[in-house]
């Protein structure tokens, strides 16, 4: 007989966020990915395991009529400026497919010292070496495009051939610089190094022209910038490449012979298997391509925030100025040195915020902090901005009269 | 069980798939071996199959055990180590995650790499250095069990011939013997922040530990990417910037100015260019003007700040002369 047990299962009962949908979030990973009222519907609709393959006839998800997940993938095409797309368990493992199949392990891959650590593991988990392009250092942290160029010749004179792949992450997640893809893209092409592009902070959110920036592969993450439910990823590709990385089966049994010749190796054969996330991201898809219109009036308000969290003695937004991202880095040592003042210590910020229904600012957090504006009305970030210099008032911080 | 949590704990964080292996000598419990068997064995049978044994000298079949562990007085000369006065007449063995009794000694078994976490740790814990006596002789019973008791000390053993011919143990495991308070020691400190900590695990830099309390002796405190320091009326952010090649013999000290927007801070560039000379720098970023002073080390930081008189006085001298334009500075053009 099975041993019976030992588990508190109350704890998986009346699971909730605790956070209040009246709150505003500014959590830097979290804006971009608020799912759509159409979204949570479609989420219910078909939330069931497989829901989405009631009418699958051609063993792929990507290729199911009903709902139209292949015309979704034709369209994100489209409106990517690529040729050719799948959906992905997230951007981390879009980035792992295109690595995967096009580069050999112990060939090299050129990323911006400012990349996401998943782009390192992808590397890792292909037995790539890196090699990376430095940033500027304080206070902007930028990439130079000609740093690629520099490091394509120092990896060619060190290992006889150009690196396999070079990879640009277009919006860094530290400060929200928005690296200059196109000058990028040119460089890899004049040497003919293939180049992947992580969006995960930019197509979603704002405008993307992938064959302007000259992009081989282009990587998005659906939870982080398209409003869609986690995990959901994008991998796009140019017609030149999409043989090679959508490359298809070949394996066969040995005794059965059975083979899976339409499934795709590298997308695990259907991906996403998933219901939830592929739908809302079908659901938001009408507003994503709606809102990329309006992102300069986002970037805008993140702007107008860093000028009011400026007027706190001690802020300094980090990165280039003005913003020219929603994603905005702060210095703050005036909360910090407050913060020893609490018995909540670091934790002062959060709850203070919290208090004014305010979320998203990592606990603990009080001597730089990053936060994320984006869909923020300009009402709810003159909110936002209040909260903070009400908080610096309590705790004696000077704050500048507004200009 | 008395110390399953305990057990469960000191496993997890270390990953070894070893239980930890309580001892005490003279228990009430009766003699329960099937068959002779050396020491060291019983403890790899408890660590790996979860089995609890008492044993008295009759069940011992390895003579140097039986020494060590002082069920015998040796008859010729000494033996090092072993319990004196040799009064032992039982020994239970068994797994710590179900053992009721206070133990004399804790034995994990694990590999060289595993056990090289629990050092690390111990001398974290301690603020020492781990000390081993070892000879690969009596290595189970005289290193791992007798000096835990007799000299209260916790110690590393490679093992004996014995121990990797006859009992199972793996070519690339080694044994660590604990004194039972050492064990729960080690184990509750793991609940330390200090020395769990880690938000996601990420190494934002590469700078050594020496280098960033050297830092942080002179006043600042450290940020992701540099340190921010409040010195007079200013906060000074350092920076430790890398040549092409990773290598660091500089630090840049950094004060932005703030003006009322863009076009002021640009109207404000003549005064820059005067008072922010080399090695001093200055850089518009909208509506601030960075000040920057650029310290030569002349030698890679790491070393540099090995000199603790010398790395301080420099840095110190930067926020002085830093200070003192910023302020100059401030006079000529938002005054």
């Amino acid at each position: 007989m099975q041993e019976e047990f030992q588990l508190n299962l109350d704890i998986y009962k009346n699971l909730n966020r605790g956070i209040e949908s009246t709150y505003i979030n500014l959590n830097p990973i979290q804006r971009g990915g608020v799912l759509t009222a159409e979204a949570r519907k479609a989420a219910l609709e078909f939330a069931d395991g497989y829901s989405v393959c009631d009418f699958c006839f051609e063993s792929r998800v990507d290729l199911v009529q009903n709902p139209p997940v292949r015309n979704l993938t034709a369209d994100i095409a489209e409106f990517l400026n690529m040729d050719d797309v799948r959906f992905t368990a997230g951007c981390r493992h879009a980035k792992w497919a295109a690595m995967h199949m096009v580069t050999e392990p112990g060939e090299t891959l050129v990323l911006d010292s400012l990349a996401h650590y998943t782009s390192y593991l992808a590397a890792e988990a292909n037995q790539l070496k890196v090699v990376e392009v430095p940033h500027s250092g304080y206070p902007e942290f930028t990439i130079d495009p000609e740093g690629y160029a520099e490091k394509f010749e120092e990896v060619e004179r060190n290992t006889g051939s150009l690196p396999a792949l070079a990879l640009l992450t277009h919006v860094d997640y530290r400060y929200g610089n928005v690296a200059d893809a196109a000058s990028v893209g040119k460089i890899c092409k004049e040497y003919g190094v293939p180049f992947l592009l992580n969006t995960a902070y930019s197509s979603g959110i704002m405008p993307i022209d992938g064959k302007k920036l000259g992009v081989d592969f282009l990587c998005a993450s659906g939870h982080k910038s398209w409003a869609a439910s986690a995990p959901m990823g994008i991998l796009a590709t140019t017609f030149e490449w999409n043989q090679q990385v959508f490359d298809k089966s070949t394996i066969r049994g040995d005794w059965s012979g059975r083979g899976f010749t339409k499934k795709e190796v590298a997308l695990f054969g259907c991906s996403p298997v998933f219901g939830v996330p592929v739908m809302s991201l079908m659901a938001s898809f009408p507003s994503v391509v709606e809102r990329v219109k309006h992102w300069d009036e986002h970037v805008e308000n993140a702007r107008y925030l860093a000028s009011q969290l400026e007027r706190i003695e001690g802020f300094h937004q980090m990165g280039v100025k003005p913003t020219e991202h929603t994603l905005v880095a702060f210095e703050s040592l005036p909360l910090f040195e407050a913060a020893a003042k609490t018995k909540k210590r670091g934790y002062f910020l959060y709850h203070e915020l919290k208090k004014r229904k305010i979320i998203g600012i990592q606990p603990g957090m009080s001597k730089s902090f990053k936060l994320n504006t984006f869909g923020l009305s300009r009402v709810q970030i003159e909110y936002v901005a209040n909260a903070f210099i009400e908080i610096a008032r309590k705790y004696d911080i000077p704050v500048e009269d507004e200009a | 069980m008395k110390y399953t949590e305990l057990t469960k704990q000191f496993r997890q964080l270390f990953e070894l798939p070893l239980t930890p292996v309580a001892v005490k000598f003279n228990t009430d419990d009766e003699p329960n071996i099937p068959h002779p068997m050396r020491y060291c064995e019983i403890v790899r049978k408890a660590a790996a199959f979860g089995t609890s044994y008492t044993c008295s000298a009759d069940d011992m079949s390895c003579a140097s055990a039986e020494l060590a562990l002082g069920f015998t007085e040796p008859a010729y000369g000494d033996v090092y180590p072993r319990i004196k006065t040799a009064d032992t007449r039982t020994m239970t063995i068994t797994p710590l995650d179900i053992c009721e009794f206070e133990p004399d000694v804790v034995v994990v078994v694990g590999t060289a790499s595993k056990l090289m976490r629990v050092a690390a740790t111990l001398s974290k814990v301690k603020g020492d250095m781990v000390n081993a006596k070892f000879k690969g002789e009596f290595a189970v019973c005289g290193e791992c069990t007798t000096i835990p008791v007799m000299e209260n000390k916790v110690n590393l053993s490679l093992l004996c011939a014995g121990a990797r011919m006859f009992s199972d143990y793996r070519n690339d495991e080694i044994v660590f013997g604990f004194p039972m308070e050492a064990f729960v020691e080690l184990t509750e400190s793991l609940k330390e922040e200090s020395i769990t900590k880690a938000l996601c695990g990420c190494l934002m830099d590469d700078l050594p530990a020496r280098l960033v309390d050297a830092i942080l002796a002179l006043g600042f405190t450290k940020g992701t990417d540099h340190f921010i320091g409040r010195f007079g009326d200013e906060i000074v952010r350092l920076y430790i910037p890398k040549d092409e090649s990773g290598k660091s013999s500089s630090v840049t000290l950094h004060v932005p100015v703030k003006f009322k927007d863009a076009d002021a801070s640009k109207a404000s560039e003549d005064g820059a260019s005067c008072l922010f000379e080399e090695p001093m720098n200055y850089r518009l970023r909208d509506n601030w003007m960075d000040a920057i002073l650029l310290i030569e080390l002349h030698e890679p930081i790491r070393r540099a700040a090995m000199k603790p008189e010398k790395f301080n006085a420099l840095v110190n001298n930067g926020i002085e002369v830093m200070l003192d334009r910023v302020a100059k500075f401030k006079r000529k053009t938002i005054q």
